[in-house]
């Protein structure tokens, strides 16, 4: 394999998603528009930059890279492959600025967690800001089989991670924080090693080598492991004031606070049946054209997003997006005939959060909302180990993934429903109160007029 | 469509079974050492009413398919433990009653596979031990060559012999009842090598025998002529083994749980003892594993209960 990271070719289009963003974005281009690498498309928690420069095509809606290939509002740019970043704006020293101004400017990139979850990092630095007892543990497990996107950034990249940890120790306001590291990566731990030791950050960074092991990289897993606590259900890290980034996030927010260049790029791992490259891609850039050559680039075969155990096949169509970790276009194997499910329990012995993947998948089919709820199925991490285990060959990862769709689809329309409910009532004390003052004032108009009624009569009579 | 993810470990549900029934050999082979080859004839019985089954199953337009019920191994599995639980020269037909009503009632008639409360092979073997007492009690000796009690059944009708002078009758050995013993040490080779294959967890087998162990010791008596018997003999006679490790551990029919699992096995092993020693048969693997099994999903419900 390829430790080097290849630059990927501008792409023709790219299609910058707007998932996440709410009614509070604010949309800042317009059709026709000229855009730069790295302008502001869309302001906001999720901020979309324009990941190369060339003209804005409008809105459009295409898959996303949702299993499901839902489809998302994008703004499609055709690219004029020019690639001109805009005009850099003399940055000062981020660690002269105060933590408010860092996650200020950690939000204006628009940087998410890269490690696949795509959580916006200026709010999860903003969550733990509040809190007593702060912690920051640096994730360079990538636990992921089939994924080296992290290793290969943290051996071309090690010194901007770890300028950049300086920055988060900074916005965190504590001294100390700890670098963890799997076993398996001798080379890169030597390398982060020997780059702490030449900047002299020792006292600030702690580098610490944890054993190898799926799902280790998980943040709840690395949190538990590092700092060793058991984390309580449903509840982040952050809220506990536990930061855990990613090492290609961390470069993000490098980029971000020293060379003011928002996040419109990301290392990903491309692997297709003859080898295995990490490659620097743009944001938007279409799947299927990272694959070269005339079998690969179609738009029909699914390409799999992510690393063999969380992963999940996308439209082929579908972009690249701050989540994805990896792209593998390859020929897979047959799948195995899935049989019924003999409660072996390998699954619940296996399961990283102590889950009961069995008694979830009997009250996935169907629904059963209260039970989903009571066993807890929003613990799950979707990692995938109870499905690798089971002897039955159940898809039980994405039957989760379509339980917890499912369950967050009944909450939303039962919010829905409440809050119309609230309006509906509130309109009807409106009107009848409204009805009730109408009525009381018309009854005084009409007494009034009664009374000057017969005051004017009285003298005629 | 759903698709599942690209690794697997590869180890399927009917690799599995194929296990499970590789384990039995041993057992089974030294079935046949004591009792004769009346045990191969059982076994071609029950597994050629297997077929019979498959065929009407099939022709009965359930949506089951003939080639998906014999590829079925967990059927073949059930036909297996039917031959060994019952005792050698039966007439054809009750070891036919036996499967037909074991898959039948016992699993297909609940869905299929995953789907039972019950362990279809201890169903049909309850049923014909309950149907036919006639033909189920008649045990051939091991010592002289005609049809006699078991030393299970020695024991239950012991008028006042000490354990000690029941143990010099012939039909007694060096660690239990004569064969029997030697049976039972062989399940329990085939049940460890389950354990170390890591089909089975130890959960179920340990926790059944330690309770068979615990109870028995407290009825010892120092061995008197009122004793219910010694562990050992428990132990080392009639089904004990063969229940603890390759019938009770079903995993369609035992708790999902680890803790569960430890509650199922003590209640299969107090039911055991129960029969033996005051219920009306003198062995009582069977009726113990199905109330065992009537148990699961309650000690299941209760254990998460506990555990959210």
């Amino acid at each position: 394999m390829n430790t080097e990271i290849q630059q990927a070719a501008v792409p023709e289009f790219v299609y910058l998603g707007l998932d996440g963003n709410s009614w509070r974005a604010q949309l800042r281009v317009s059709e026709g528009d000229h855009v730069h690498k790295g302008s502001l498309l869309v302001a906001g928690d999720h901020a979309v930059h324009a990941s190369t420069s060339g003209t804005v095509l409008g809105i459009v809606h295409r898959p996303s890279s949702h299993r499901l290939a839902a489809p998302r509002a994008h703004i499609a740019i055709q690219a004029d492959r020019l690639d001109h970043w805009n005009e850099e704006s003399p940055t000062k020293d981020p660690l002269e600025q105060s933590p408010a101004q860092l996650i200020e400017a950690i939000r204006a990139a628009g940087i998410a967690g890269l490690g696949g979850g795509a959580y916006p990092t200026a709010n999860k630095l903003a969550i733990a800001c509040k809190k007593p007892v702060r912690h920051f543990v640096i994730n360079a497990i990538e636990c992921e089989p089939g994924i080296s996107a992290d290793k290969a950034l943290m051996l071309a990249e090690p010194v901007g991670i770890l300028k950049a940890a300086l920055v988060v120790l900074k916005t965190l306001n504590i001294e100390r924080c700890t670098l963890a590291i799997s076993d398996d990566k001798q080379e890169v731990t030597k390398k982060l090693g020997k780059t702490i030791d030449n900047l002299g950050l020792s006292q600030q960074i702690n580098l610490t080598v944890v054993p190898a092991g799926f799902p280790n990289g998980s943040e709840r897993q690395l949190v538990s492991i590092v700092l060793n606590l058991s984390l309580p259900r449903n509840t982040y890290p952050a809220q506990l004031g536990i930061v855990c980034l990613n090492v290609s996030t961390l470069y993000a927010i490098y980029q971000a606070t020293y060379q003011n260049k928002a996040l419109v790029e990301r290392v990903i791992t491309l692997t297709t049946h003859k080898d295995i490259q990490n490659v620097r891609v743009h944001l938007g850039t279409p799947a299927h054209t990272l694959f070269a050559g005339p079998q690969n680039d179609d738009e029909q075969t699914p390409i799999l997003r992510g690393g063999a155990l969380t992963g999940w096949l996308q439209s082929p169509v579908a972009v690249v997006e701050k989540g994805t970790t990896g792209l593998t276009h390859t020929v897979f194997r047959k799948a195995h005939k899935t049989v019924a499910c003999i409660r072996c329990a390998k699954c619940s012995d296996i399961c990283p959060e102590n889950l009961l993947p069995q008694e979830l998948l009997w009250y996935s089919q169907p629904t059963n909302v209260d039970k989903l709820k009571s066993l807890e199925l929003s613990a799950c991490l979707e990692c995938g180990l109870c499905e690798s285990v089971c002897p039955s060959f159940i898809p039980l990862t994405n039957i989760f993934r379509d339980s917890k769709d499912s369950l967050h689809h009944i909450a939303v329309t039962k919010a829905h429903a409440e809050n119309a409910n609230i309006r509906v009532t509130a309109r009807q004390q409106r009107i009848s109160k409204k009805g009730v003052k109408v009525q009381s004032m018309r009854e005084k108009r009409l007494k009034r007029i009664g009374q000057i009624n017969a005051h004017h009569s009285e003298p005629t009579s | 469509m759903q698709i599942a993810n690209n690794i697997t470990q590869g180890e399927s549900t009917s690799t599995i079974m194929n296990y499970v029934l590789l384990a039995l050999v041993p057992g089974f082979a030294s079935q046949v050492y004591f009792f004769g080859n009346a045990y191969l004839v059982n076994l071609g019985i029950a597994l050629s009413a297997n077929l019979v089954v498959c065929v009407a199953f099939a022709q009965s337009g359930n949506n089951l398919h003939f080639k998906e019920l014999v590829a079925d191994n967990s059927n073949w599995l059930t036909c297996a433990l039917i031959a060994i639980a019952l005792p050698p020269d039966m007439p054809v037909w009750v070891i036919f009653v036996a499967v037909i009503s074991g898959l039948g009632l016992g699993k297909y008639a609940y869905g299929g596979i995953g789907q039972n409360i019950f362990n279809p092979a201890m169903v049909g073997y309850a049923i014909v031990l309950i149907s036919f007492p006639e033909h189920l009690a008649l045990w051939p000796a091991l010592v002289d060559g005609v049809t006699s009690a078991t030393p299970l059944e020695l024991l239950k009708y012991n008028s006042g012999l000490t354990l000690q002078e029941l143990g010099t009758t012939p039909s007694f050995g060096l660690l239990a009842g004569v064969g029997w013993e030697w049976i039972n040490v062989a399940y329990l080779a085939g049940g460890i090598a389950l354990l170390l294959l890591r089909v089975i967890s130890w959960h179920i087998p340990v926790s059944m025998l330690a309770t068979i162990l615990l109870l028995s010791g407290i009825w010892y008596d120092m061995g008197s002529s009122q004793s219910l018997g010694s562990p050992l003999m428990h132990l080392l006679s009639g089904g004990m083994m063969l229940a603890a490790f390759f019938i009770a551990t079903d995993p369609v029919t035992c708790p999902a749980t680890t803790r569960g699992k430890i509650v199922f096995g003590v209640i299969a092993g107090t039911m055991v003892f129960t029969i033996r020693s005051w219920g009306v048969y003198p062995d009582g693997i069977a009726f113990a594993v199905l109330l065992a099994n009537l148990c699961a999903p309650f000690i299941d419900h209760l254990q998460v209960e506990n555990a959210g």
